[in-house]
């Protein structure tokens, strides 16, 4: 009576020793993966820092101006050409 | 052994049983309470306190990213300078085994970099030199590639404003150690380096594109010397765009000339010229020395101690309110001051903040030059614009009171959250409702039929005042240098915005029949600017010629009985 009571208390004390020796180095390795993730993730911020800057200095309205006047045939939008909702059903009505 | 021997060890051994079996109970009770006080506290612990697992593991969650000093951005979130991190080289000279190879390879890498004194340098018995700071990412690889022992690269910060020269003067720029030195850089030098987050301007990187884009086109165009241009939201004080020209690029305020770093539109004071007449027509109708209908005597120039008092156009004959603003007559406004009187006429200026420096977040604010007697002589010149400098921006603000329903209101380069708006409860009350309510009809009529019908912008209602002020020689002022302006607002039914801009000594060429007034130089500009920054800014056209909005802008000339309507 006594051997098997005693073995099977031994089996559960490794079990459990098993147990948590897996956890502990579960964690750590997750710990690990989370600070690489952590730089990580610090790290693309920066480079979004860079990038954000890089389109500021890219879409600056003086670019955009001369890149326009270059390659697309642009007008200054004249008040004629800005209409309301109430105008347009008045000149749909105009041309039925 | 005899029995009562054997009694007598029997009876000891018996105590020492009995006082074994007393210590092992006290034992035994003493590790039960222990035991139990351990049991207890377990289930405290883990039952009663924590009853689950933690919600969230323990862990160095990761702080965001930051950089030394905040960015500034405009008010629709564009970067106007930002910090970028670049690597510094230095070198450990004892660590270089060949100093000369080491420098002759980076002076060939590096442009500007002198093999001689970075020889020098390397074969000095110091532990630490610096080669060179921010490097590009190209340089750096390269420097890296080369494989020389004992060079090192530091990570630094630099201040980068992608937007160049646009925004320079409002910005200002920061030195080496990334301290501010100018502008907001300077005035916000505290609040960006303690890490709290953007700083968000007033300013709209497209109208201060717009303003910066007509002022440089113009100012080529007439030869001008300087431009500027100023562009705030009348409701709510915001500066959205503001420009000193010459500029410079703060990405190298070094290479600047110290005529390109001055702001012109906040340090520089000016005599105005006739823009002030807007101020001396208001005065007169809110102090009651005048109404639309009256008339003045401008059928001559007037005469005071050795100064004469004479009209660009005379018209030579008595001139109602309306017409001396029309044709900008001096005289006329002389003549209205003069019933408004010097005290009132001071209040006044005060109240619109033409006397003291401007109260808006740069460090480089002008002081307005103000008579130190106010006589006659004074009050009269002020009329129209000298005798009293003030910094452009003064002005804007000043017009921006006029023309809101007459409450002064503080410019700010900051953006004001929109529940601010609310034009009564911010600011002190200038003028009544009635008087800006006139005005505004005085300043459409001038852009309608008077000096100002260059600034007109089909469908945005475009009023204000032309201003063409000759600058001071040496010896009294100078005829054929002038500095030509124009400050308005628009749309003038509900202003919304206030614009200013002024060229420097224009010289007038054949499009303007040679004229280098504000009429012809800075009111077409006004014109091309609210024309390209309306759609933008979300300002609807109007049919300026619908009944309503020209019953709105009606006013009584009082041109000898004869009524006008102004549209």
């Amino acid at each position: 009576m006594k051997g098997p009571l005693v073995s099977l208390w031994l089996l559960l004390a490794a079990i459990i020793c098993f147990g948590l020796f897996f956890a502990k180095y579960e964690v750590q390795s997750l710990e690990g993966e989370l600070a690489t993730l952590n730089r990580e993730i610090l790290d693309r911020q920066g480079e979004l820092h860079v990038l954000r800057a890089e389109w500021a200095l890219l879409s600056r309205p003086e670019r955009i101006h001369h890149l326009s006047a270059r390659y697309l045939d642009l007008k200054t939008v004249s008040a004629e050409r800005i209409g309301t909702p109430d105008g347009l059903a008045t000149h749909l009505e105009a041309g039925k | 052994m005899t029995r009562a021997r054997r009694h007598q060890t029997d009876r000891a051994q018996r105590r020492a049983i009995e006082t074994g079996r007393t210590r092992l109970v006290l034992m035994g009770t003493l590790a039960m309470f222990a035991f139990l006080a351990i049991g207890v506290r377990l289930v405290d612990v883990m039952v009663l306190r924590e009853g689950h697992e933690p919600r969230l593991a323990d862990t160095n969650l990761p702080v965001a990213w930051q950089t030394e000093r905040a960015d500034i951005l405009d008010r629709n979130g564009e970067i106007l300078a930002t910090n970028l991190r670049t690597a510094s080289l230095y070198a450990d000279p004892k660590k270089i085994q060949s100093p000369k190879q080491a420098a002759q390879r980076l002076a060939r890498l590096l442009p500007g970099l002198s093999r001689a004194a970075t020889l020098t340098l390397l074969t000095s018995n110091r532990r630490f030199i610096w080669i060179r700071r921010h490097l590009t990412p190209r340089q750096q690889y390269a420097v890296n590639a080369l494989g020389i022992p004992g060079l090192y690269f530091q990570h630094e910060e630099r201040r980068a404003y992608p937007h160049g020269h646009l925004a320079a003067h409002v910005v200002g720029f920061t030195g080496v150690d990334n301290r501010g030195l100018a502008g907001i850089e300077k005035s916000f030098d505290e609040v960006l380096r303690n890490g709290s987050g953007p700083l968000r301007l007033s300013l709209d990187v497209r109208i201060q594109h717009i303003l910066a884009d007509e002022i440089s086109d113009a100012m080529a165009r007439f030869q001008a010397i300087a431009g500027i241009g100023v562009v705030m939201d009348v409701t709510s004080g915001e500066v959205l765009g503001l420009v000193s020209m010459p500029d410079f690029d703060p990405n190298q305020p070094g290479a600047a000339a110290p005529d390109a770093l001055f702001n012109r539109a906040t340090l520089g004071i000016y005599e105005m010229g006739s823009t002030f007449k807007i101020f001396t027509a208001a005065m007169a109708l809110e102090s009651g020395t005048a109404t639309i209908q009256s008339i003045y005597d401008a059928s001559k120039p007037i005469r005071v101690a050795r100064f004469l008092i004479r009209d660009f156009k005379p018209k030579n004959r008595w001139l109602s309110v309306p017409e001396i603003l029309m044709y900008s007559s001096n005289i006329g406004a002389a003549k209205m001051a003069i019933e408004v009187g010097t005290d009132r006429q001071q209040a006044y200026l005060a109240k619109l903040g033409l006397l003291d420096q401007a109260d808006l977040e740069l460090p480089e604010i002008g002081m307005p030059l103000r008579p130190k007697r106010w006589r006659e002589i004074n009050l009269m010149t002020i009329s129209y614009g000298h005798g009293l400098a003030v910094s452009p921006l003064q002005l804007t603000s000043a017009v921006a009171t006029v023309a809101n329903g007459g409450i002064a209101l503080p410019a700010t380069m900051l953006r004001q959250p929109d529940a601010s708006k609310d034009v009564a409860k911010e600011g002190t009350r200038v003028f009544s409702p009635e008087t800006s309510e006139r005005m505004r009809r005085l300043l459409r009529l001038v852009v309608a039929q008077g000096t100002g019908r260059n600034a007109a912008a089909k469908g945005y209602l475009v009023g204000g005042k032309t201003g063409t002020a000759e600058k001071i020689a040496t010896k009294g002022y100078a005829r054929k240098s002038l500095r030509a302006s124009f400050v308005g607002a628009f749309p003038m039914q509900d202003p919304r915005y206030a614009v200013f801009v002024m060229l420097d000594e224009p010289k007038g060429d054949k499009k303007s029949f040679g004229y280098a007034t504000g009429g012809w130089v800075a009111a077409p500009l006004v014109s091309r600017i609210v024309t390209r920054m309306a759609p933008l800014v979300g300002v609807a056209p109007i049919d300026e010629n619908a009944p309503a909005i020209k019953q709105r802008m009606f006013i009584e000339i009082n041109d000898r009985g004869q009524r006008l309507a102004s549209f």
